[in-house]
């Protein structure tokens, strides 16, 4: 696949090198620099207006599994609309779960979560299924249906939302247009290289325009150049006003982008970067200590 | 309405014919419960029908005393027919007796010797129940025209048993089979939709309603009740017209295989198929889609 094929259109074709080397100052680069990095196009990303409105907050959440393993200690963050946010840290450390809490899939044991103002552990059942229509989720693992093909799993998505067949139609080609799996649209998840599964996923997580998306380790089964190219997808749907939260292990890719940064250490948030500054994660309290939540595994 | 009922329609068939093994394992299994439960209903009708159709032929004798006149015969006849418990009473004139009208004809020779007919009038009764006839004999027992009432009443309390019995097994037997088969269709259900609880779980991720991930599997277990009941009736049915067949021609003894209890019978097999595979789905469905209560912490 062409590297620069997962771009949304309105971007310019990449000339991105996947490890362009770039100062690690505590200051933005600047404009020009970051401008023919991207080509985004005249908007500087971490520039942008953000609303002041919380879209997200976690109030004192602690997350207790039932084998023990505490894998978040009274975390404290919030999210407004339409920023871009990197949870970075260790693995084990807590990203996946926060991410889980947002969509419901671990429970927190204390504290609140909340996501467009409704608190997520007080959801019924149905009320779970509308907040997961409001969110776009790329899955660690991809959890695609395997008894579907790639044009079903995106229409599925949609189908759930009662959407009208010619507007599933439509949406679902031209997405797989853009994640460039238009050819592969018949073939079963199993068939597809980790890559494209990666990238059916991602492009299932954007089918209904979410207003927030949630990535995690988006880039984890890829080779950089379609790295750099899942960024710029996700740099071009936080334009357009989309929130997003990427937990990832791509520290280079994080340079980059130069957007707001919460570090995660032992099951805690121990850092938070603003936009246009660069994290340092050597300053992490915890790398002496033993983490509790480390063997908090992913796979929870 | 239309695309959403589509939409289901279509998750349904698609997910059978992605599931060969599974849509084949539950069709079967509800196959072979509905094939027992069949035979054991053909027997329960059959020996019903059996017992129905003996005890239906029971009448009893009732002798007026010699001395009465025809008509005094006769008005004791019209009181039996309008007793309420009497469905049908026929009037046999001494002369028409069967006994006498035998014995006549195998003895020629003594029927000057005897041509003074001793037999009294009598009247056959059918009661509208078999229970009822006790109560009937004592009643014209106590009238001065009645002599005798005379009935083969160990036959007819044998015949009352065996149809009690008959009943109340195929009833307990029924109840058995169908709970067995809940049992058995609910573990194979359980079992396909095991192997496909990451599906229901990933729906669920992607904003389907517990309404929406459900339909299609309950959708799948009706229609593979109603395909277990057609491969049940499909081999039961020309099984059995076989059977029918070798009996009737080797015993004599014509079953059952025409009325209204056979088509309501078929009609049971067909609508036991779709609810065996619906309550299957229910409780399966429902046990998976309840979110596990290892991922969740509560507060």
């Amino acid at each position: 696949m062409n590297a620069c094929s997962l771009q949304p259109a309105t971007l310019q074709p990449c000339n991105l090198q996947p490890h362009q080397p770039l100062p690690r100052v505590g200051t933005a680069p600047d404009v020009g620099i970051f401008r023919a990095m991207f080509h985004l196009g005249g908007e500087l990303g971490y520039n942008r207006a953000v609303s002041e409105q919380p879209v997200i907050e976690l109030q004192q959440v602690s997350v207790v599994y039932p084998n023990g393993i505490q894998a978040l200690q009274e975390a404290d963050l919030r999210v407004n609309k339409g920023e871009f946010v990197f949870l970075v840290g260790p693995s084990g450390e807590g990203k996946s779960t926060i991410l889980k809490l947002l969509y419901r899939e671990v429970k927190a044991t204390t504290g609140h979560v909340l996501v467009e103002g409704h608190d997520v552990g007080r959801l019924a059942a149905v009320g779970v299924a509308r907040l997961r229509r409001r969110l776009g989720v790329v899955f660690q693992d991809f959890r695609l249906l395997d008894y579907k093909t790639v044009r079903e799993n995106l229409t599925f998505a949609m189908q759930v939302l009662n959407t009208p067949p010619q507007i599933i139609r439509r949406r679902v080609n031209e997405l797989l247009e853009q994640v460039g799996l238009l050819d592969r649209r018949h073939d079963f998840p199993q068939q597809l290289s980790g890559g494209e599964q990666q990238r059916l996923c991602i492009a299932r997580a954007l089918i209904n325009h979410p207003p927030i998306l949630l990535a995690d380790e988006p880039t984890g089964n890829l080779d950089p150049e379609t790295s750099v190219d899942i960024f710029r997808l996700l740099e071009a749907i936080n334009l357009k006003g989309t929130t997003v939260i990427v937990a990832t292990h791509d520290h280079a890719m994080v340079d980059r982008m130069l957007r707001r940064v919460v570090y995660m250490c032992g099951g805690r948030i121990v850092g938070d970067h603003p936009a246009g500054s660069y994290y340092q994660p050597d300053e992490c309290p915890c790398d002496d200590a033993a983490p509790a939540a480390r063997g908090a595994s992913a796979e929870w | 309405m239309f695309s959403r009922l589509e939409f289901f329609i279509t998750e349904t068939f698609v997910s059978m014919r992605r599931h060969p093994a599974m849509a084949f394992a539950a069709t079967i299994c509800i196959a072979a419960s509905l094939f027992v439960a069949g035979i054991v209903g053909l027997i329960v009708l059959n020996v019903n029908y059996a017992t129905d159709t003996t005890l239906n032929r029971v009448r009893f004798n009732v002798y007026f005393q010699p001395e009465i006149s025809r008509h005094e015969a006769w008005v004791a006849y019209k009181r039996i027919l309008d007793m309420a418990r009497v469905e049908e009473a026929q009037f046999i004139p001494k002369e028409k007796s069967p006994f006498w009208l035998k014995y006549q004809q195998n003895h020629p020779d003594t029927k000057n010797l005897l041509n003074r007919n001793p037999l009294p009038d009598s009247v056959v009764v059918k009661a509208r129940d078999l229970e009822d006839i006790k109560a009937l004999k004592l009643a014209m027992l106590e009238w001065g025209e009645v002599r005798s009432v005379r009935d083969t009443p160990d036959l007819i309390q044998k015949l009352i048993n065996v149809s009690e019995a008959v009943k109340q097994s195929g009833i307990i037997i029924g109840i058995i089979l169908i709970a067995l088969s809940l049992v058995i269709i609910h573990h194979t259900i359980e079992l396909t939709l095991y192997a496909r609880r990451r599906e229901m779980f990933i729906m669920g991720l992607v904003g389907a309603t517990p309404a929406t991930i459900a339909l299609p599997f309950l959708l799948e277990g009706i229609i593979y009740g109603l395909f277990g009941a057609g491969v049940a009736l499909g081999i039961l049915v020309p099984l059995y017209r076989f059977a029918a067949q070798k009996i009737a021609a080797n015993f004599g003894f014509a079953l059952l295989t025409k009325g209204p209890e056979m088509t309501h019978g078929l009609i049971a097999v067909l609508i036991a198929g779709v609810a065996l595979g619906f309550i299957g789905s229910v409780v399966s469905v429902c046990k998976y889609l309840r979110t596990p209560k290892s991922r969740l912490t509560n507060a």
